[in-house]
Protein backbone atom coordinates (compact mmCIF):
# COMPACT_ATOMS: atom_id res chain seq x y z
CA UNK A 1 0.00 0.00 0.00
CA UNK A 2 1.37 3.30 -0.97
CA UNK A 3 -0.45 6.46 1.13
CA UNK A 4 -2.81 8.16 -0.67
CA UNK A 5 -4.15 11.16 1.51
CA UNK A 6 -2.81 13.36 4.05
CA UNK A 7 -4.50 11.65 6.60
CA UNK A 8 1.84 8.32 13.05
CA UNK A 9 6.39 6.38 20.39
CA UNK A 10 8.49 7.17 22.16
CA UNK A 11 11.51 7.29 21.54
CA UNK A 12 10.97 10.52 23.37
CA UNK A 13 14.58 12.24 24.38
CA UNK A 14 13.73 16.18 23.83
CA UNK A 15 12.35 18.40 26.06
CA UNK A 16 13.37 16.87 29.51
CA UNK A 17 16.63 17.09 27.95
CA UNK A 18 17.17 20.69 27.95
CA UNK A 19 15.78 21.00 31.63
CA UNK A 20 18.71 18.24 32.30
CA UNK A 21 20.96 20.09 30.57
CA UNK A 22 20.37 23.61 32.28
CA UNK A 23 19.13 22.09 35.80
CA UNK A 24 19.90 18.61 36.82
CA UNK A 25 23.49 17.54 37.07
CA UNK A 26 23.81 14.40 35.22
CA UNK A 27 24.29 11.51 37.68
CA UNK A 28 25.26 7.99 36.92
CA UNK A 29 22.18 5.72 37.09
CA UNK A 30 22.80 2.88 39.70
CA UNK A 31 21.61 -0.71 38.65
CA UNK A 32 23.17 -3.92 37.72
CA UNK A 33 22.75 -4.70 34.50
CA UNK A 34 22.04 -8.45 33.65
CA UNK A 35 23.94 -9.68 31.20
CA UNK A 36 23.15 -9.30 27.55
CA UNK A 37 22.01 -12.49 26.14
CA UNK A 38 24.79 -13.14 23.54
CA UNK A 39 22.50 -13.96 20.10
CA UNK A 40 25.90 -16.26 19.12
CA UNK A 41 28.69 -15.90 17.19
CA UNK A 42 27.94 -17.01 14.15
CA UNK A 43 26.21 -20.52 12.78
CA UNK A 44 26.20 -20.20 9.20
CA UNK A 45 23.39 -20.85 6.63
CA UNK A 46 21.57 -24.21 7.36
CA UNK A 47 22.21 -26.64 4.78
CA UNK A 48 20.34 -29.97 3.50
CA UNK A 49 16.74 -30.09 2.12
CA UNK A 50 13.94 -29.73 4.53
CA UNK A 51 10.19 -30.36 4.07
CA UNK A 52 7.53 -27.72 2.17
CA UNK A 53 5.00 -27.75 4.76
CA UNK A 54 1.46 -25.74 3.54
CA UNK A 55 -1.18 -23.79 5.16
CA UNK A 56 -4.28 -22.84 3.89
CA UNK A 57 -7.73 -22.38 4.96
CA UNK A 58 -8.64 -25.74 2.79
CA UNK A 59 -6.69 -28.28 1.32
CA UNK A 60 -3.14 -27.75 3.04
CA UNK A 61 -1.12 -29.43 5.44
CA UNK A 62 -1.80 -26.72 8.37
CA UNK A 63 -5.28 -24.47 8.71
CA UNK A 64 -3.00 -22.55 11.24
CA UNK A 65 0.69 -21.39 11.09
CA UNK A 66 1.61 -21.80 14.29
CA UNK A 67 0.68 -25.39 14.13
CA UNK A 68 2.76 -26.02 10.73
CA UNK A 69 5.73 -23.84 12.62
CA UNK A 70 5.22 -26.48 15.31
CA UNK A 71 5.59 -29.31 13.49
CA UNK A 72 8.37 -27.61 11.70
CA UNK A 73 12.70 -27.65 12.10
CA UNK A 74 14.62 -25.74 10.38
CA UNK A 75 15.45 -26.72 7.22
CA UNK A 76 11.63 -26.33 6.41
CA UNK A 77 9.85 -24.08 4.11
CA UNK A 78 6.72 -23.41 5.61
CA UNK A 79 4.32 -21.52 2.18
CA UNK A 80 1.19 -19.40 3.45
CA UNK A 81 -1.41 -19.44 0.91
CA UNK A 82 -3.96 -16.24 1.01
CA UNK A 83 -6.22 -15.47 3.58
CA UNK A 84 -6.31 -13.34 6.61
CA UNK A 85 -4.89 -15.33 9.63
CA UNK A 86 -5.86 -14.37 13.41
CA UNK A 87 -2.95 -15.18 15.15
CA UNK A 88 0.49 -14.91 16.64
CA UNK A 89 3.13 -16.15 14.89
CA UNK A 90 6.37 -17.59 17.41
CA UNK A 91 8.90 -18.88 15.87
CA UNK A 92 11.78 -19.35 19.10
CA UNK A 93 14.52 -21.39 19.41
CA UNK A 94 17.58 -22.39 17.36
CA UNK A 95 16.12 -25.89 16.38
CA UNK A 96 13.92 -23.04 13.65
CA UNK A 97 17.63 -22.23 12.43
CA UNK A 98 17.60 -21.86 8.67
CA UNK A 99 13.60 -21.72 8.54
CA UNK A 100 11.76 -19.64 5.57
CA UNK A 101 8.28 -18.47 6.43
CA UNK A 102 6.19 -17.36 2.98
CA UNK A 103 3.77 -15.92 2.05
CA UNK A 104 2.85 -13.98 -1.46
CA UNK A 105 6.10 -11.73 -2.11
CA UNK A 106 4.42 -10.48 -4.70
CA UNK A 107 1.17 -9.52 -3.40
CA UNK A 108 1.79 -9.23 -0.12
CA UNK A 109 -1.54 -7.95 0.97
CA UNK A 110 -3.27 -11.05 0.12
CA UNK A 111 -1.69 -12.98 3.01
CA UNK A 112 -2.54 -11.04 6.46
CA UNK A 113 -1.72 -11.25 9.89
CA UNK A 114 -4.55 -9.61 11.95
CA UNK A 115 -4.59 -9.11 15.59
CA UNK A 116 -7.51 -7.33 15.80
CA UNK A 117 -10.32 -9.93 17.83
CA UNK A 118 -6.60 -11.63 19.80
CA UNK A 119 -6.37 -11.52 23.38
CA UNK A 120 -4.07 -11.03 25.78
CA UNK A 121 -0.43 -12.62 24.48
CA UNK A 122 -1.57 -13.59 21.31
CA UNK A 123 -2.51 -10.02 20.33
CA UNK A 124 0.75 -8.74 20.84
CA UNK A 125 3.18 -9.59 18.13
CA UNK A 126 2.21 -10.66 14.69
CA UNK A 127 5.66 -12.44 13.67
CA UNK A 128 8.37 -13.07 16.51
CA UNK A 129 11.53 -14.25 15.82
CA UNK A 130 13.62 -15.14 19.40
CA UNK A 131 16.98 -16.95 19.32
CA UNK A 132 16.34 -18.47 15.74
CA UNK A 133 19.13 -17.60 13.33
CA UNK A 134 18.87 -17.75 9.57
CA UNK A 135 15.11 -17.28 9.20
CA UNK A 136 13.37 -15.95 6.92
CA UNK A 137 10.10 -13.81 6.74
CA UNK A 138 8.71 -12.62 3.40
CA UNK A 139 5.50 -12.11 2.30
CA UNK A 140 3.27 -11.26 4.49
CA UNK A 141 0.63 -8.02 6.13
CA UNK A 142 0.37 -7.38 9.60
CA UNK A 143 -1.91 -5.44 11.20
CA UNK A 144 -3.75 -4.57 14.43
CA UNK A 145 -0.69 -5.96 16.89
CA UNK A 146 -1.01 -4.74 20.27
CA UNK A 147 3.08 -4.56 20.40
CA UNK A 148 4.92 -5.16 17.00
CA UNK A 149 4.23 -6.45 13.83
CA UNK A 150 7.41 -7.79 13.13
CA UNK A 151 10.02 -8.41 15.68
CA UNK A 152 13.63 -10.48 15.50
CA UNK A 153 15.31 -10.28 18.75
CA UNK A 154 18.33 -12.25 20.13
CA UNK A 155 19.48 -13.48 16.75
CA UNK A 156 22.00 -13.33 13.56
CA UNK A 157 21.19 -13.12 9.71
CA UNK A 158 17.60 -12.38 9.73
CA UNK A 159 15.76 -11.67 6.83
CA UNK A 160 12.60 -9.56 6.85
CA UNK A 161 11.32 -9.01 3.02
CA UNK A 162 8.86 -8.20 1.65
CA UNK A 163 6.71 -7.57 4.81
CA UNK A 164 3.75 -4.77 5.23
CA UNK A 165 3.75 -3.28 8.77
CA UNK A 166 0.33 -1.04 9.62
CA UNK A 167 -1.11 0.16 12.74
CA UNK A 168 0.91 -2.19 15.17
CA UNK A 169 0.87 -0.69 19.07
CA UNK A 170 4.82 0.47 19.26
CA UNK A 171 6.85 -1.06 16.00
CA UNK A 172 6.50 -1.64 12.52
CA UNK A 173 9.02 -3.86 11.88
CA UNK A 174 11.86 -4.38 14.79
CA UNK A 175 15.28 -5.82 15.26
CA UNK A 176 17.03 -6.00 18.87
CA UNK A 177 19.89 -8.08 20.20
CA UNK A 178 20.51 -9.02 17.13
CA UNK A 179 23.71 -9.05 14.49
CA UNK A 180 23.29 -8.72 10.96
CA UNK A 181 20.02 -8.80 8.67
CA UNK A 182 18.13 -7.62 6.58
CA UNK A 183 14.96 -5.53 6.27
CA UNK A 184 14.18 -4.89 2.60
CA UNK A 185 11.52 -3.87 0.29
CA UNK A 186 8.91 -3.35 2.81
CA UNK A 187 6.57 -0.49 3.88
CA UNK A 188 5.77 0.51 7.15
CA UNK A 189 2.94 3.11 8.26
CA UNK A 190 0.65 4.38 10.88
CA UNK A 191 3.18 2.45 13.59
CA UNK A 192 3.32 5.11 16.98
CA UNK A 193 6.87 4.58 17.52
CA UNK A 194 9.07 3.76 14.54
CA UNK A 195 8.14 1.88 11.53
CA UNK A 196 11.23 0.61 11.48
CA UNK A 197 13.39 -0.31 14.24
CA UNK A 198 17.17 -1.62 14.53
CA UNK A 199 18.65 -1.38 18.20
CA UNK A 200 21.21 -2.57 20.80
CA UNK A 201 23.17 -4.24 18.66
CA UNK A 202 25.76 -6.50 20.27
CA UNK A 203 29.54 -4.76 19.80
CA UNK A 204 31.10 -7.31 17.50
CA UNK A 205 35.12 -8.07 17.42
CA UNK A 206 36.70 -8.13 14.00
CA UNK A 207 35.24 -7.81 10.71
CA UNK A 208 31.54 -7.17 11.61
CA UNK A 209 28.23 -8.57 10.68
CA UNK A 210 26.04 -5.55 9.05
CA UNK A 211 22.56 -5.14 8.88
CA UNK A 212 21.36 -4.09 5.90
CA UNK A 213 17.95 -1.96 5.23
CA UNK A 214 16.89 -1.44 1.82
CA UNK A 215 14.30 -0.71 -0.36
CA UNK A 216 11.72 0.45 2.50
CA UNK A 217 9.03 2.94 2.84
CA UNK A 218 7.98 4.53 5.90
CA UNK A 219 5.76 6.96 6.59
CA UNK A 220 2.99 8.09 8.60
CA UNK A 221 4.85 6.82 12.15
CA UNK A 222 5.89 8.55 14.88
CA UNK A 223 9.69 8.21 13.65
CA UNK A 224 9.90 6.39 10.42
CA UNK A 225 13.29 5.01 11.75
CA UNK A 226 14.90 4.53 15.05
CA UNK A 227 17.60 3.40 16.14
CA UNK A 228 18.64 2.68 19.73
CA UNK A 229 22.37 2.17 20.11
CA UNK A 230 22.41 0.79 16.71
CA UNK A 231 25.57 -0.54 15.40
CA UNK A 232 26.86 -1.58 12.03
CA UNK A 233 23.80 -0.93 9.81
CA UNK A 234 23.47 0.62 6.35
CA UNK A 235 20.11 2.63 5.42
CA UNK A 236 19.85 2.78 1.69
CA UNK A 237 17.92 3.71 -0.95
CA UNK A 238 14.65 4.03 1.11
CA UNK A 239 12.17 6.42 1.52
CA UNK A 240 11.32 8.04 5.02
CA UNK A 241 8.65 10.13 4.27
CA UNK A 242 5.75 12.14 6.34
CA UNK A 243 6.39 11.05 9.59
CA UNK A 244 6.84 12.93 12.86
CA UNK A 245 10.82 12.46 12.34
CA UNK A 246 12.76 10.24 9.35
CA UNK A 247 15.45 8.47 10.43
CA UNK A 248 17.32 8.98 14.00
CA UNK A 249 19.89 6.75 15.09
CA UNK A 250 20.02 7.63 19.49
CA UNK A 251 21.69 6.92 22.43
CA UNK A 252 19.87 5.55 25.42
CA UNK A 253 21.26 4.27 28.59
CA UNK A 254 18.05 2.06 28.98
CA UNK A 255 19.24 0.13 26.48
CA UNK A 256 22.95 -1.80 26.03
CA UNK A 257 25.65 -1.15 23.93
CA UNK A 258 25.59 2.67 23.81
CA UNK A 259 26.55 4.09 21.66
CA UNK A 260 24.90 3.70 17.91
CA UNK A 261 28.26 3.56 15.88
CA UNK A 262 29.39 2.51 12.33
CA UNK A 263 26.65 2.96 11.13
CA UNK A 264 26.11 4.43 6.83
CA UNK A 265 22.79 6.53 5.80
CA UNK A 266 23.14 6.47 2.23
CA UNK A 267 20.90 7.47 -0.86
CA UNK A 268 17.81 7.71 0.82
CA UNK A 269 14.99 10.02 0.01
CA UNK A 270 13.99 11.93 3.16
CA UNK A 271 11.30 14.51 2.88
CA UNK A 272 7.82 16.29 4.33
CA UNK A 273 8.50 14.62 8.00
CA UNK A 274 6.08 16.69 9.51
CA UNK A 275 3.66 15.00 10.81
CA UNK A 276 2.05 16.71 14.03
CA UNK A 277 0.55 13.54 15.42
CA UNK A 278 -0.18 15.09 18.44
CA UNK A 279 -3.21 17.11 16.54
CA UNK A 280 -4.34 13.51 15.49
CA UNK A 281 -3.13 10.31 14.80
CA UNK A 282 -4.46 6.69 13.45
CA UNK A 283 -3.05 5.53 16.38
CA UNK A 284 -2.73 5.63 20.27
CA UNK A 285 -0.40 8.54 21.25
CA UNK A 286 2.10 6.52 24.25
CA UNK A 287 1.69 8.34 27.32
CA UNK A 288 4.60 10.15 27.98
CA UNK A 289 6.61 8.61 31.48
CA UNK A 290 8.39 11.26 33.40
CA UNK A 291 11.57 9.89 32.09
CA UNK A 292 10.64 10.42 28.07
CA UNK A 293 10.80 13.22 25.99
CA UNK A 294 9.24 14.04 22.89
CA UNK A 295 11.61 14.26 19.99
CA UNK A 296 11.24 17.34 17.54
CA UNK A 297 8.60 16.99 14.84
CA UNK A 298 9.64 18.62 11.10
CA UNK A 299 13.08 16.73 11.03
CA UNK A 300 14.59 14.89 8.41
CA UNK A 301 17.58 13.39 9.62
CA UNK A 302 18.42 13.36 13.66
CA UNK A 303 21.70 11.55 15.02
CA UNK A 304 20.85 12.11 18.92
CA UNK A 305 24.06 11.02 19.55
CA UNK A 306 26.50 8.78 17.29
CA UNK A 307 30.05 8.00 16.18
CA UNK A 308 31.90 7.02 12.96
CA UNK A 309 28.61 7.43 11.50
CA UNK A 310 28.57 8.39 7.38
CA UNK A 311 25.23 10.04 6.21
CA UNK A 312 26.01 10.28 2.28
CA UNK A 313 23.93 10.93 -1.08
CA UNK A 314 20.72 11.61 0.71
CA UNK A 315 17.83 13.98 -0.90
CA UNK A 316 16.75 15.82 1.97
CA UNK A 317 13.83 18.34 1.54
CA UNK A 318 10.91 19.87 2.71
CA UNK A 319 11.35 19.18 6.30
CA UNK A 320 9.85 22.12 8.34
CA UNK A 321 12.12 22.49 11.24
CA UNK A 322 15.09 20.92 9.65
CA UNK A 323 16.74 18.52 7.01
CA UNK A 324 19.49 17.50 8.58
CA UNK A 325 20.95 17.85 12.83
CA UNK A 326 23.54 16.11 14.51
CA UNK A 327 23.22 16.81 18.41
CA UNK A 328 24.82 15.24 21.02
CA UNK A 329 22.85 13.07 23.49
CA UNK A 330 22.85 15.62 25.97
CA UNK A 331 20.93 14.13 28.73
CA UNK A 332 23.97 11.70 29.04
CA UNK A 333 26.68 14.58 29.12
CA UNK A 334 29.01 15.20 31.53
CA UNK A 335 27.38 11.77 33.19
CA UNK A 336 29.65 10.24 36.29
CA UNK A 337 29.57 6.99 34.53
CA UNK A 338 32.36 7.87 31.96
CA UNK A 339 30.78 5.62 29.75
CA UNK A 340 27.83 7.27 29.80
CA UNK A 341 29.40 10.26 29.13
CA UNK A 342 31.52 9.15 26.21
CA UNK A 343 28.31 7.79 24.61
CA UNK A 344 26.73 11.08 24.60
CA UNK A 345 29.69 12.37 22.25
CA UNK A 346 29.68 13.33 18.74
CA UNK A 347 32.24 11.64 16.85
CA UNK A 348 34.09 10.84 13.55
CA UNK A 349 30.69 11.05 11.91
CA UNK A 350 30.68 12.08 8.01
CA UNK A 351 28.46 13.95 6.22
CA UNK A 352 28.99 14.57 2.44
CA UNK A 353 27.16 14.91 -0.88
CA UNK A 354 23.69 15.38 0.40
CA UNK A 355 21.20 17.30 -1.66
CA UNK A 356 19.11 19.48 0.38
CA UNK A 357 15.79 20.82 -0.42
CA UNK A 358 16.13 19.81 -4.35
CA UNK A 359 13.60 19.95 -6.50
CA UNK A 360 12.70 23.34 -5.25
CA UNK A 361 11.13 21.88 -2.23
CA UNK A 362 13.11 23.80 0.36
CA UNK A 363 13.61 22.82 4.14
CA UNK A 364 12.98 24.98 7.01
CA UNK A 365 16.97 24.93 7.73
CA UNK A 366 19.00 22.75 6.16
CA UNK A 367 22.04 21.05 8.53
CA UNK A 368 22.60 21.89 12.31
CA UNK A 369 25.53 21.07 14.44
CA UNK A 370 26.84 22.77 17.39
CA UNK A 371 30.62 21.92 16.42
CA UNK A 372 30.47 19.50 19.67
CA UNK A 373 32.93 16.08 19.94
CA UNK A 374 36.02 15.42 17.52
CA UNK A 375 36.36 13.95 13.69
CA UNK A 376 33.07 14.90 12.74
CA UNK A 377 33.26 17.15 8.87
CA UNK A 378 30.85 18.10 5.98
CA UNK A 379 31.73 18.11 2.70
CA UNK A 380 30.13 18.33 -0.69
CA UNK A 381 26.94 19.14 0.60
CA UNK A 382 24.30 20.82 -1.68
CA UNK A 383 22.17 23.19 0.83
CA UNK A 384 19.30 26.04 -0.26
CA UNK A 385 17.79 26.93 2.71
CA UNK A 386 20.59 28.52 5.85
CA UNK A 387 22.38 26.64 8.32
CA UNK A 388 22.54 26.68 12.23
CA UNK A 389 24.79 28.11 12.99
CA UNK A 390 23.84 30.86 10.20
CA UNK A 391 27.70 31.60 9.45
CA UNK A 392 28.28 27.84 8.76
CA UNK A 393 31.29 28.17 11.20
CA UNK A 394 31.01 24.38 12.42
CA UNK A 395 30.88 22.58 9.51
CA UNK A 396 34.48 22.32 8.70
CA UNK A 397 35.71 19.66 5.97
CA UNK A 398 36.96 16.37 6.01
CA UNK A 399 38.55 14.64 7.47
CA UNK A 400 37.58 16.28 10.78
CA UNK A 401 39.46 18.13 13.55
CA UNK A 402 40.04 16.94 16.93
CA UNK A 403 38.36 18.39 18.65
CA UNK A 404 35.78 20.37 16.76
CA UNK A 405 35.48 23.55 17.49
CA UNK A 406 31.87 24.38 19.32
CA UNK A 407 29.85 27.19 18.94
CA UNK A 408 28.69 27.61 22.15
CA UNK A 409 25.05 29.48 21.14
CA UNK A 410 23.92 26.37 18.77
CA UNK A 411 22.94 23.97 21.45
CA UNK A 412 20.59 25.74 23.69
CA UNK A 413 18.78 27.26 20.49
CA UNK A 414 19.04 23.83 18.54
CA UNK A 415 16.79 22.14 21.66
CA UNK A 416 14.71 25.20 22.22
CA UNK A 417 13.38 25.69 18.31
CA UNK A 418 13.02 21.32 18.27
CA UNK A 419 11.06 22.00 21.94
CA UNK A 420 7.28 21.28 21.94
CA UNK A 421 4.65 20.44 24.52
CA UNK A 422 2.36 17.45 23.94
CA UNK A 423 -0.50 19.04 25.33
CA UNK A 424 -0.03 21.96 23.37
CA UNK A 425 0.18 20.47 19.77
CA UNK A 426 1.19 23.60 17.82
CA UNK A 427 4.00 24.23 20.18
CA UNK A 428 5.73 21.30 17.99
CA UNK A 429 5.30 24.15 14.97
CA UNK A 430 6.03 27.16 16.19
CA UNK A 431 9.74 27.14 14.79
CA UNK A 432 8.72 25.33 11.58
CA UNK A 433 9.90 27.53 8.64
CA UNK A 434 7.38 26.15 5.75
CA UNK A 435 7.54 26.20 1.82
CA UNK A 436 5.20 24.84 -0.70
CA UNK A 437 5.83 21.67 -1.62
CA UNK A 438 5.78 20.86 -5.29
CA UNK A 439 3.26 18.05 -6.37
CA UNK A 440 4.91 14.57 -5.69
CA UNK A 441 3.44 11.40 -7.99
CA UNK A 442 1.68 9.01 -5.27
CA UNK A 443 1.96 11.02 -1.89
CA UNK A 444 0.28 13.51 -0.12
CA UNK A 445 1.49 15.50 2.38
CA UNK A 446 0.81 14.95 5.47
CA UNK A 447 0.96 16.83 8.57
CA UNK A 448 -2.24 16.64 10.64
CA UNK A 449 -4.12 13.59 10.06
CA UNK A 450 -7.57 14.04 8.49
CA UNK A 451 -6.75 17.87 7.54
CA UNK B 1 -13.72 -30.40 86.72
CA UNK B 2 -16.03 -27.95 84.32
CA UNK B 3 -12.48 -26.65 83.16
CA UNK B 4 -11.19 -30.44 82.27
CA UNK B 5 -14.45 -31.10 80.16
CA UNK B 6 -13.51 -27.36 79.12
CA UNK B 7 -10.23 -28.06 78.54
CA UNK B 8 -10.95 -31.29 76.97
CA UNK B 9 -13.49 -30.00 74.75
CA UNK B 10 -11.13 -27.35 73.35
CA UNK B 11 -8.44 -30.27 73.18
CA UNK B 12 -11.11 -32.38 71.38
CA UNK B 13 -12.20 -29.11 68.83
CA UNK B 14 -8.36 -28.05 68.26
CA UNK B 15 -7.76 -32.29 67.32
CA UNK B 16 -10.82 -31.76 64.84
CA UNK B 17 -10.30 -27.83 63.95
CA UNK B 18 -6.90 -28.81 63.48
CA UNK B 19 -6.16 -29.57 59.71
CA UNK B 20 -8.72 -26.92 58.75
CA UNK B 21 -7.00 -24.61 60.91
CA UNK B 22 -3.76 -24.94 59.88
CA UNK B 23 -4.69 -24.41 56.04
CA UNK B 24 -6.78 -21.75 56.75
CA UNK B 25 -3.35 -20.20 58.62
CA UNK B 26 -1.83 -20.43 55.70
CA UNK B 27 -4.39 -19.14 53.52
CA UNK B 28 -4.53 -16.19 55.01
CA UNK B 29 -0.49 -15.64 54.85
CA UNK B 30 -0.48 -15.85 50.84
CA UNK B 31 -1.11 -12.77 49.29
CA UNK B 32 -1.67 -11.54 45.94
CA UNK B 33 0.29 -8.62 44.52
CA UNK B 34 0.04 -6.75 41.15
CA UNK B 35 3.42 -5.45 39.62
CA UNK B 36 2.64 -2.78 37.20
CA UNK B 37 5.34 -2.58 34.33
CA UNK B 38 6.02 0.79 32.66
CA UNK B 39 9.03 2.83 30.78
CA UNK B 40 11.62 1.30 32.23
CA UNK B 41 10.27 0.64 35.39
CA UNK B 42 8.36 -2.33 37.45
CA UNK B 43 6.25 -0.88 40.62
CA UNK B 44 7.43 -1.96 42.94
CA UNK B 45 10.45 -2.82 42.18
CA UNK B 46 10.99 -4.93 45.43
CA UNK B 47 8.29 -7.38 47.17
CA UNK B 48 8.61 -9.75 50.05
CA UNK B 49 5.96 -12.31 50.03
CA UNK B 50 5.07 -15.70 52.05
CA UNK B 51 5.26 -18.69 50.11
CA UNK B 52 2.56 -19.79 47.82
CA UNK B 53 1.78 -15.68 47.20
CA UNK B 54 0.40 -14.82 43.81
CA UNK B 55 2.27 -12.27 41.39
CA UNK B 56 0.61 -10.71 38.26
CA UNK B 57 3.02 -8.47 36.15
CA UNK B 58 0.49 -5.68 34.48
CA UNK B 59 1.25 -4.47 31.73
CA UNK B 60 -0.60 -0.64 31.11
CA UNK B 61 -3.81 -0.75 29.19
CA UNK B 62 -2.30 2.29 26.62
CA UNK B 63 0.79 1.24 24.64
CA UNK B 64 4.11 1.98 26.25
CA UNK B 65 7.54 0.60 24.92
CA UNK B 66 7.67 -3.53 24.62
CA UNK B 67 8.45 -5.32 28.01
CA UNK B 68 8.90 -8.42 28.75
CA UNK B 69 8.92 -10.45 32.16
CA UNK B 70 11.70 -13.05 33.11
CA UNK B 71 13.04 -14.72 35.95
CA UNK B 72 17.03 -14.05 36.02
CA UNK B 73 17.22 -15.83 38.90
CA UNK B 74 15.75 -18.09 41.55
CA UNK B 75 15.57 -20.21 44.64
CA UNK B 76 18.03 -23.61 43.20
CA UNK B 77 15.51 -25.61 41.52
CA UNK B 78 12.84 -23.09 40.81
CA UNK B 79 11.71 -23.11 37.17
CA UNK B 80 12.27 -20.20 35.22
CA UNK B 81 9.47 -17.85 33.47
CA UNK B 82 9.49 -16.03 30.66
CA UNK B 83 6.25 -14.41 29.42
CA UNK B 84 5.35 -12.54 26.43
CA UNK B 85 6.91 -9.85 24.86
CA UNK B 86 4.02 -7.18 25.32
CA UNK B 87 3.36 -3.04 24.94
CA UNK B 88 -0.72 -3.49 26.35
CA UNK B 89 -3.33 -5.00 27.66
CA UNK B 90 -1.46 -7.94 28.80
CA UNK B 91 -0.88 -9.78 32.43
CA UNK B 92 1.82 -12.35 33.37
CA UNK B 93 0.68 -14.43 36.70
CA UNK B 94 2.86 -16.27 38.46
CA UNK B 95 2.81 -18.33 41.86
CA UNK B 96 6.00 -18.76 43.65
CA UNK B 97 5.68 -21.65 45.86
CA UNK B 98 9.51 -21.88 46.68
CA UNK B 99 11.51 -19.69 49.61
CA UNK B 100 13.96 -17.81 48.33
CA UNK B 101 15.29 -14.61 46.18
CA UNK B 102 13.81 -13.74 42.93
CA UNK B 103 15.34 -11.53 40.93
CA UNK B 104 13.08 -10.68 37.72
CA UNK B 105 14.08 -8.22 34.57
CA UNK B 106 13.01 -7.27 31.53
CA UNK B 107 15.42 -8.77 28.70
CA UNK B 108 14.95 -5.92 26.37
CA UNK B 109 15.79 -3.15 28.91
CA UNK B 110 18.39 -3.31 31.26
CA UNK B 111 17.43 -1.00 34.23
CA UNK B 112 14.28 -3.03 34.59
CA UNK B 113 15.12 -5.53 37.29
CA UNK B 114 13.20 -6.10 40.33
CA UNK B 115 13.42 -8.53 43.42
CA UNK B 116 11.21 -10.72 45.18
CA UNK B 117 11.75 -11.89 48.98
CA UNK B 118 9.24 -15.58 49.03
CA UNK B 119 9.66 -16.66 52.63
CA UNK B 120 8.35 -19.80 54.47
Amino acid sequence: MIQEEGQMHRSHVWLAVLAALLLVPASATAGNYPPPSDPGSGTGKSHGKGQTLTVCKRGCDYKNIQKAIDAASGKDTIRVKKGTYRESVQIVGSRYDGLKLIGDPKHRDRVVLDGKSLKSGDAQNAVLLNNADDVTVRGFHAVHYKANCFFATNLQDYVLDQLEAERCGVYGVYAFNSKGGVMSNSEAYYNPDSGFYVGQTPPQKGRKKRTLVKNVSSWGNVLGFSGTNMRYTTITKSRWFNNGAGIVPNVLDSEKYYPPTGNVLSDNDVFWNNFNFYFGAPFKIPQQSAASIPYPIGIGILLFGSQNTVVENNRIFGNYLGGFAEVPAVQLSGNADPKKNEASILRNNTVRGNDFGGGNDLNGRDMLYDGSGSGNCFEGNTTRSPNLPANNGTFVACPGPNPNVTDPAVLPLALTIGLGDPKDPASFEKNWIKHPHPARKGVKPLEHYGG
Amino acid sequence: MRRNIAAAALALGALVLAPVGISQAVGAKQVKKIVKLGDNFFAPDSLKVPAGSKITWRWPKNPGDVHDVKLSSGPKGVKKFHSDFASSSYSFPKTLTKPGKYVVICTIHGEMSMTIRVTK
